[in-house]
């Protein structure tokens, strides 16, 4: 068992000890205080439109139900437990139902969670009446809340509600969901890019925020994108995946102004005033429906919006430029699952999700050229972080260069600012229950 | 003039010339195989194949496969460090429809791709065929995988 000591001994002010990364003890701990007491993202209202549409995933480690309700409409998370023996009810990852029923014994519940009955009730007949007792119900999650449209879930009955915990976040979560001009998005696809990670769930939720690696571990694609260009010579029209890539291959000096912001509970987000899409021409019939729906001066400040990976910390990563967002599900110490989720603006012509579906082929998905290069980094790390020799990660870049602001800090674009308010988020969970 | 029909044999033959190209990595004269506008891709669902509709496994145009053979091997990619040996094997293939200068076949396959550990791919092909200037031309190679949608790590080279 970890003391409050133990956990307090990992974290130094510009360095972590590598057991963060590989201790299946330190895992576990997280799994209790960080994915079970912050609000963890569970799903998009748009990923089950009908009464009675789910979809199945994890909130830390507890098997979850996002159902629309059949008879209210609202929708429900509900623990994917059958409350007699403990049956994973639902193992689909999407559907509709009319309600769950365990395919064991057969107790069936309603898609809010209650009791709908048992089979062969007269064995229960003088015992108990099966439909009060809360623990033969699935409406266990302590706290389930919804900030336009993105629902969310915290295991822990106490903690900031949802809107004080997502904070300066909320404003991408907006900004994503206003760049439709009827202010709606809806999910692309009933099944999403799911990358298999084999490594620790913050290897992934730090290179979000990289802003040294991408000249790095991307230069090849880079390179291999400008060979191609120099091949088709100076005149010839530049293909729509060069615009995409060409971008990771960018200069430090580019990374650098645009920034990095640090925010409460270990959030962050990179840019503002300019990212690596705000090169991204926009079609002009886009460009009028925004400005008949919002008026021009709003409609400039929507679209001159521009964070590039918003993190909210600890499993959800939103990229409003390019309307997808990243979900982190950590498996083990070592195994992670990343999905990717695209968006539509409602209302925004076709030539947008065509380019927000490119750039997710091009960048995140399992087939692409840039994240197999992020992956086998991971992969490089987690091994490496296994020798005894040298117990430290580095975090130290530009450690007396950060500008405390009233709701933020900011600091250059390959500052470790980020990880530093990440891990000081960390060590406020890992040991907020240890010394209460 | 009649358009020429297509023969299973010959579009047999067409798909392991095909696969050979794959198995050596001699990944020029494989996109050679296909028209100025073809596509090689990989769905994530039977449901989700129109790629201005729905993400994608991966889904590579001609000029896609040309930046990706400068990136294959790379000195600078870290994940092309290691060596990828590969072997594809087909059943047979069947033409499920045909209409003129075009037909559609479908044909099972598996491969194997040593990249740092040996992963197994398999599922179905599905070729549309054109004939240009006399000449068979793939005009889209979809690879439906048996485990298309699930959680899968980085997918190297194609299948």
């Amino acid at each position: 068992m970890l003391s409050s000591g133990d956990i307090r001994a990992l974290i130094e002010p510009t360095r972590v000890h590598r057991r963060v990364y590989t201790d299946p003890d330190v895992f576990a701990l997280e799994l209790e205080r960080i994915w079970g007491t912050a609000w963890i993202f569970v799903g998009h209202d748009s990923m089950v439109p009908n009464p009675g549409d789910f979809i199945t995933t994890t909130v830390g480690k507890q098997p979850v139900i996002m159902v629309r309700d059949r008879g209210t409409g609202e929708i429900n998370v509900l623990l994917n437990r059958c409350g007699h023996r403990g049956v994973k009810l639902v193992q689909k990852a999407h559907g509709n139902v009319r309600g769950f029923r365990c395919p064991y014994h057969g107790w069936s519940y309603r898609t809010n969670g209650a009791l709908a009955g048992a089979p062969h009730p007269k064995g229960y007949q003088g015992t108990s009446a099966l439909q009060s007792k809360p623990c033969h119900q699935l409406r266990l999650i302590h706290r389930v809340n919804a900030y336009r449209g993105f629902y969310f879930a915290s295991l822990s009955p106490d903690g900031p509600d949802l809107e004080t915990f997502l904070g300066e976040t909320k404003a991408t979560i907006d900004n994503l969901t206003d760049r439709s001009p009827e202010g709606r998005i809806e999910v692309v696809g009933k099944v999403s890019n799911r990358f298999v990670q084999p490594s620790n769930w913050k290897n992934f939720v730090e290179n979000l925020v990289d802003a040294m690696h991408p000249m790095v571990a991307h230069a090849a694609t880079g390179e291999a994108v400008q060979a191609y260009m120099d091949r088709l010579g100076e005149d010839a029209p530049r293909p729509p995946e060069a615009d995409v890539i060409h971008p990771f291959g960018g200069s430090y000096d580019f990374f650098d102004t645009m920034g990095q912001s640090a925010l409460p509970h270990g959030h962050n987000y990179m840019g503002g005033e300019k990212s690596i899409f705000s090169h991204y021409n926009l079609p002009p019939a886009y460009i009028e429906a925004m400005t008949q729906a919002y008026g021009e001066a709003r409609m400039k400040d929507i679209l001159s919006f521009n964070r590039h990976n918003t993190t909210v910390y600890p499993s959800l990563a939103v990229r409003d430029g390019v309307q997808s967002i990243r979900v982190v599900r950590p498996v083990s110490v070592d195994e992670t699952i990343i999905e990717t989720w695209v968006f539509r603006l409602v209302g925004a012509p076709k030539e947008l999700l065509a380019r927000t579906l490119l750039y997710s082929r091009l960048i995140n998905a399992p087939g692409s050229m840039v994240g197999p290069d992020d992956l086998d980094c991971y992969f490089r790390m987690q091994r490496g972080l296994q020798s005894e020799l040298n117990d430290w990660v580095d975090f130290s870049r530009f450690e007396d260069d950060d500008q405390v602001q009233v709701r933020k800090t900011v600091g250059v674009g390959t500052s470790d600012l980020v990880f530093r308010n990440q891990y000081k988020a960390w060590l406020d969970y890992m040991t907020k229950d240890a010394e209460a | 003039m009649t358009a020429q029909a297509f023969e299973t044999d010959a579009v047999e033959r067409f798909i392991k010339a095909e696969l050979r190209h794959l198995n050596a990595h001699d990944f020029a004269p494989w996109i050679d195989l296909f028209t100025d506008d073809g596509v090689y891709f990989m769905p994530l669902d039977e449901a989700q194949c129109d790629p201005s509709t729905y993400d994608m496994i991966m889904y590579d145009t001609k000029a896609l496969m040309r930046i990706r053979l400068e990136n294959f091997g790379h000195p600078k990619s870290p994940s092309m460090e290691y060596p990828i040996r590969s072997m594809r094997m087909m059943s047979d293939c069947q033409i499920i429809s045909q209409n003129g200068d075009t037909c559609r076949t479908q044909t099972p396959f598996m491969a194997s791709i040593f990249y740092q550990e040996m992963n197994w791919y398999c599922g179905t092909y599905y070729h549309d065929f054109v004939r240009d200037a006399g000449a068979m031309k793939i005009k889209r190679k979809q690879v439906n995988l048996l485990n298309m949608g699930a959680p899968m790590g980085a997918i190297m080279t194609y299948l």
